[in-house]
């Protein structure tokens, strides 16, 4: 089991791209798009959210939409295909899963200054505290999404 | 010894596999703690039978429609978490089973996760009986 600690990751983070290099955990940029909430939820609702699913906390929502349009970026999906996530409530944030086959992704959004990942491919895991707009987004987390896209792709078709 | 936990389907807390559209299962969120009483809300199987109740009546309880799952206690205490008793007047027919899985305190909200993830990866469906996958995805 390989466990990236938040302390680890901030670490790398300020440390800059030379601990980069050494650590392979992490993507070798920041992959957090700005910008309004109204945008960023657009985004999440062109991939499918609904918007009583939007119905939380507006600071929570502009993370989840931040770090979704993130993993969406870095995965460099089209904006057509994009798999929206599972998405529940918490009583004071939200949960964001996607399943398929062996990979597994859990986000958890209950404080504006950590988010917790886990993600696992039945052979390793990892569980992250992520620091929002410092941390680089794992690159693990976004090849976990991609393959659970490209398998749901591969099986259901895309959604257009 | 044993527990059940109502897993709402509205909203749902089932995740599913988006490839096989086969149900995983309940999300760990359906085991998150409750902050008012800093527990997770169980009916314990012994004392339903002692009042003639089963799973099913923990499923239709409430006032959204629910799936139940069974928790072994060998699983919360391998977990470092406990069963304790919490009858409740509320409701009638099976308040007085009502427990809490308690021994959240103090720990971080990793640890919390990681220990929710697991009794969500551990339980297993009482009502409906049957595996997680025999159910139907929620709409």
């Amino acid at each position: 089991m390989t466990t990236l600690t938040r302390e680890a990751a901030l670490v790398a983070t300020d440390l800059g791209p030379d601990t980069l290099t050494r650590t392979p955990l992490l993507a070798d940029k920041l992959a957090w798009p700005g910008g309004p909430l109204v945008e960023l939820a657009k985004g999440l609702i062109g991939s499918g959210v609904t918007k009583a699913e939007l119905d939380m906390d507006p600071s929570v929502l502009h993370l989840a939409a931040s770090l979704l349009a993130g993993i969406w970026s870095s995965a460099e999906a089209p904006s057509t295909i994009v798999l929206r996530p599972q998405i529940f409530p918490l009583a004071s944030g939200v949960q964001l899963e996607w399943h398929a086959g062996r990979d597994h992704v859990e986000i958890s959004i209950e404080r504006t200054d950590v988010i917790g990942l886990y993600w696992t491919n039945s052979q390793d895991e990892w569980d992250v505290d992520l620091a929002p707009g410092r941390s680089p987004i794992p690159r693990q987390l976004v090849e976990a999404v991609q393959r659970i896209t490209q398998e749901t792709i591969h099986a259901r078709g895309p959604r257009t | 010894m044993k527990s059940y936990r109502r897993v709402p389907l509205q909203p749902n807390f089932l995740k599913v596999d988006s490839a096989s559209g086969l149900v995983l299962g309940p999300t760990s969120a359906a085991f998150k703690p409750d902050p008012a009483d800093n527990g997770v809300s169980v009916y314990r199987h012994a004392e339903l039978e002692s009042l003639g109740r089963s799973a099913e009546d923990v499923a239709n309880a409430g006032r959204t429609r629910a799936v139940v799952a069974t928790v072994l206690d060998s699983h919360v205490t391998d977990l470092d978490l406990r069963v304790l008793p919490d009858p409740m007047g509320e409701p009638q027919s099976i308040g007085p089973a009502h427990a809490l899985i308690s021994g959240w305190e103090g720990l971080s909200s990793k640890e919390s996760r990681r220990r929710q993830r697991a009794l969500a990866e551990g339980c297993t469906c009482s009502h409906p009986p049957g595996p997680w996958a025999a159910l139907a995805p929620p709409g």
